[in-house]
């Protein structure tokens, strides 16, 4: 899937022009880099945040970062690839950091959309899936949530194919023996 | 359905939310002030020089599960144990590891030793930098037993003067099965440059090295929380914690309350311990929901040794309830609602802009978790809730907080309902559980 966004996106003379500029400092030319992926970017923050707020704080955190170091993208092309692997890595390091601050006071009233038509099965998916370690959770949820193929998610998590699939396998296991245990049909 | 098709079937649906997800309309707008803020010159960021000893409080595991840990007070290494552990420490008890595992960076992760027995699994370990910059270094442990059955745990580190180790107490949230006899620590560690590099630690119980023996007692105390009861099982006494376990509902009870739609998630149910008329440290406690019902734990520490009289006492009691009915609101004056015994009143309606405006108080545990408004049949969602004042109230000898905020909706009209499908409250029970003498 990332593939097909890098040739869509990063053949064109118009992307590579923008992290040209974007390199020299240009701001906008970033910006404008990020927004012609904005659901791309924005659902993978959500896969790992869970949440709005949480997810866009991350993606600010995460363009202040490409700007401070595109300057060391070696390959203009490769510009998708990269700024999603520093999301991701942003992610975790925010996930880290709230776990050490769990605050119970920010919670006010909320309104939103019944999603699920079945929330027992949806809270036991979570549940399960939260308990998997976070480099099987993630090729879980990058695979079924997002859609990526293989080589897309060996390329943003940074790990060879043959690892994206041996950590696929055991962690849908996991997952199957976690519900198959205990799930009453 | 087999489990395959039904996984893939949660999965799917899962999907689609991804694929129907709502972007947030001012994106674009807080990437720029985001990058607005960057000065356009790189700066170097000072890194203030972190206090020699530092206390950590840690929790793994995704928090599926609400854990509340409560830090202890915390000087030098040995104090990173309780009372308790450290008598067994010195003692000699639980099981020598020490192994390790090295990144290609030199910062290593030592396996010093365990502590095992009924209610859990305590790893003791270090984590070293030659370097002398180990906060910085972001190593996390994940602890799988047999089959790859996965362990949330939560514990407390202390940095070293010269920031060269750090160690670490840990313990699992949940007991080890009996035969569960080969233990790996999946070890992730993320470089400064962002890549990650993976470890594994993996070493055999010693079940008889495990510290000593537990006192389990059978509570089956049920007590009545107006609609709803809750059931406290067991106490279970180890050498090294204790720990209470409960359920609010069975499955049973779950699937009537899925079909009714008047469900009730617990979010806290603070208990007491009372060892000989003195408290026991409350350590953790969770409360999780799957398709058994719900269920809670709340561990404390470990008994002094020589115990006599053990107390339980219920405290609090913190839930999300269905409601899901509507409620006629007087535009011109004050509208007094009760909703399952919880006193809301609404002071005033106001428009403004296009919007309706509605501030109301409650005591400051009860929160409308899900509401809507309906105008002239219509029904809007919450846009925000303006945050107001807070006043405590002092009847007789007990104290409420009242608060007072303002909820805004998009919307105008002349008929207003308000939509009240869920609230959450918190009620004080402060009752004796269960309450027995060690001989």
């Amino acid at each position: 899937m990332l593939d097909t966004l890098i040739r869509e996106g990063g053949g064109g003379v118009n992307t590579i022009d923008l992290v040209k500029e974007a390199k020299n400092g240009d701001k906008e030319a970033l910006l404008a880099l990020i927004m012609a992926q904005q659901v791309e970017f924005y659902k993978l923050a959500f896969v790992y945040m869970k949440n709005e707020d949480d997810a866009m704080d991350v993606l600010q955190d995460m363009i202040v970062i490409l700007y401070e170091s595109i300057s060391r993208l070696k390959k203009d092309e490769a510009f998708y690839s990269w700024s999603k692997t520093i999301l991701v890595n942003t992610c975790k390091s925010k996930l880290k950091k709230n776990k050490k601050l769990i605050s119970i006071d920010e919670i006010r009233e909320e309104s939103y959309e019944d999603y699920s038509e079945n929330p027992v099965d949806k809270i036991l998916l979570e549940k399960y899936l939260s308990t998997l370690s976070i480099k099987h959770q993630e090729v879980i949820k990058l695979r079924y949530y997002l859609d990526y193929d293989y080589d897309t998610i060996s390329k943003v998590l940074k790990i060879p194919l043959g690892t994206v699939k041996s950590r696929l396998n055991a962690g849908m296991n996991k997952l199957k023996e976690a519900l198959g245990g205990e799930y009453i049909e | 359905m087999n489990i395959l098709s039904k996984l893939d079937l949660l999965l799917n649906e899962e999907k689609g939310e991804f694929d129907n997800i709502k972007l947030p309309n001012d994106m674009e707008n807080r990437l720029r002030s985001a990058l607005d803020e960057v000065p356009e010159k790189k700066k170097k960021r000072l890194r203030s020089r972190v206090a020699a000893i530092i206390i950590v409080v840690l929790l793994l595991g995704y928090n599926i599960d609400t854990l509340a840990y409560y830090g202890k007070q915390l000087i030098g290494y040995e104090n990173l144990m309780t009372g308790t552990l450290q008598e067994l420490n010195e003692m000699g008890k639980g099981q020598l590891i020490n192994k390790s595992y090295t990144f290609t960076d030199g910062v290593s992760l030592v396996l010093d030793g365990v502590m095992l027995d009924d209610n859990q699994l305590i790893l003791f370990y270090t984590i070293k930098d030659p370097e002398g910059d180990v906060e910085n270094k972001d190593v996390n442990i994940y602890i799988e037993g047999s089959f790859g059955r996965p362990f949330s745990h939560g514990g407390q580190g202390q940095i070293s003067e010269d920031g060269t180790t750090i160690n670490w107490v840990m313990s699992t949230n949940e007991a080890l099965k009996f035969f569960e006899k080969t233990i790996t620590l999946d070890l992730n560690y993320r470089h400064d440059n962002g890549d990650y590099e993976y470890g594994e630690i993996k070493f055999k119980l010693d079940r008889n090295q495990a510290v000593g023996k537990s006192l389990r007692m059978d509570i089956n105390k049920k007590i009545d929380l107006g609609n709803r009861s809750l059931k406290v099982d067991t106490m279970v006494a180890s050498p090294t914690s204790t720990i209470v376990r409960g359920k609010v509902q069975n499955i049973f009870e779950l699937g009537i309350d899925y079909l009714t739609k008047h469900r009730i998630r617990p979010q806290e149910i603070q208990m007491e311990l009372i060892a000989d008329g003195e408290k026991v440290d409350n350590q953790a406690s969770g409360v999780s929901t799957d398709n058994k019902g719900i269920s809670f734990y709340t561990r404390f520490d470990a008994l002094p040794t020589d115990t006599k009289n053990i107390e339980l006492r219920l405290i609090k009691f913190s839930g999300d309830h269905d409601v899901k009915e509507l409620f006629e609101i007087n535009r011109d004056g004050l509208t007094d609602l009760n909703v399952l015994d919880q006193d809301i009143r609404i002071n005033e309606v106001y428009e403004k802009e296009g919007k309706t405006y509605i501030n109301f108080t409650t005591e400051d545990t009860t929160l409308l978790s899900r509401v809507y408004l309906i105008i002239d049949g219509q029904r809007f969602e919450l846009e925000e809730t303006i945050p107001g004042q807070e006043e405590k109230i002092v009847e007789g000898d007990s104290a409420k907080i009242l608060y007072t905020r303002t909820m805004s909706f998009k919307g105008r009209g002349s008929k207003l309902q308000l939509d009240i499908q869920r609230i959450s409250y918190s009620k004080v029970y402060d009752e004796l559980i269960y309450s027995y003498r060690l001989d």
